[in-house]
């Protein structure tokens, strides 16, 4: 006759038997982990993208005979002025002397009046010279010549700025 | 009292997998759009223009000339930067920068130079930049701005 083995014994055979758990302590992880986020937070930087305005200027010939100045127009270019009287965006005012820009002092009105004039009073080709005022803003002059170069003008130079 | 006994004997376990999926995400996210400073191209307000023409810049081989701004000049040591060296505003300074871009058009012939100049900076100190970019032979220069519309 076989002694049947109570329960409580068979429970502790079960546990006896059974593979030992594995348990993967995740502390340490979590902790480099955190310190990784928080370090790519901090030197995270979300900067603008950037456009740039092509401004291609004439290849210098190299013979002597022949040095021309990459900045000197031969035909008869129309200077836009650039007069900044702050730093902001809108604190500046254009002039030309030519007569049918003299009313466009602004960006939005340069960039009308010469779409409107070109192919009609002014060729296509028709090169300009935008001059900064002394003490005109880098913007400014940029913003003349955004306004040309939306007209359909590619012939837009700077002037060499005055002493 | 056993039912006493049997709220103390209850292991209370923080699922962290979640979480953790959530860190590894942001981990990524922050590994991809981070970048480490280049150290060519100087942090400054540039140019805003509304409804600009300018194209966005792509990948190819660029020279970036930085006008420094005036009031940082003398703690960067020059009024111009390409790379990490400076240059000053005078004649032996501007000299020297134009031939370090003509130095590095002669290795890269389709090199493009773009200017950068902070939006309130005066003309005339980015002219010089200009012209020492034309003085080096390099006729592709682009001007540096931000547009409106990215806002």
């Amino acid at each position: 006759m076989t002694e049947v083995p109570s329960i409580a014994s068979r429970e502790r055979a079960v546990r006896a038997s059974a593979k030992p758990v594995t348990r993967l302590n995740l502390t340490a992880m979590i902790d480099v982990v955190f310190l990784l986020m928080i370090y790519f937070m901090l030197i995270s930087d979300f900067s603008e993208p950037e456009a740039a305005f092509e401004l291609d200027l004439p290849k210098r010939t190299t013979s002597a005979a022949n040095v021309v100045d990459p900045f000197a127009l031969p035909m008869s270019p129309i200077t836009i002025e650039v007069h900044s009287f702050g730093d902001g965006q809108n604190e500046y005012v254009l002039q030309s002397e030519d007569p049918d820009l003299a009313e466009a002092e602004t960006y939005e009105s340069l960039y009308r009046t010469s779409r409107d004039m070109r192919g009609d009073t002014l060729p296509g080709d028709q090169r300009f010279i935008i001059r900064p005022m002394p003490g005109g803003r880098w913007e400014h002059a940029l913003g003349a010549f955004n306004a040309l170069r939306r007209a359909g003008f590619t012939e837009v130079r700077f002037a060499t700025p005055d002493a | 009292m056993r039912r006493r006994l049997r709220h103390a004997d209850a292991q209370f376990t923080v699922n962290m997998t979640p979480m953790i999926d959530i860190v590894f995400l942001l981990i990524i996210f922050f590994l991809l759009v981070a970048q480490i400073s280049r150290h060519r191209s100087l942090e400054m307000e540039l140019p805003r223009l509304l409804d600009a023409v300018a194209a966005e810049l792509g990948d190819e081989a660029v020279a970036i000339v930085n006008v420094v701004p005036a009031d940082r000049a003398n703690a960067l040591g020059g009024d111009y930067r390409l790379g990490s060296d400076t240059f000053r505003q005078s004649d032996d300074g501007l000299a020297s920068l134009g031939d370090t871009i003509a130095a590095t058009a002669a290795r890269q012939p389709e090199l493009l130079v773009l200017v950068r100049a902070a939006r309130t900076e005066n003309y005339a100190r980015v002219y010089p930049a200009l012209r020492a970019v034309a003085d080096a032979g390099v006729s592709r220069v682009h001007l540096v701005t931000v547009s409106e519309d990215d806002e």
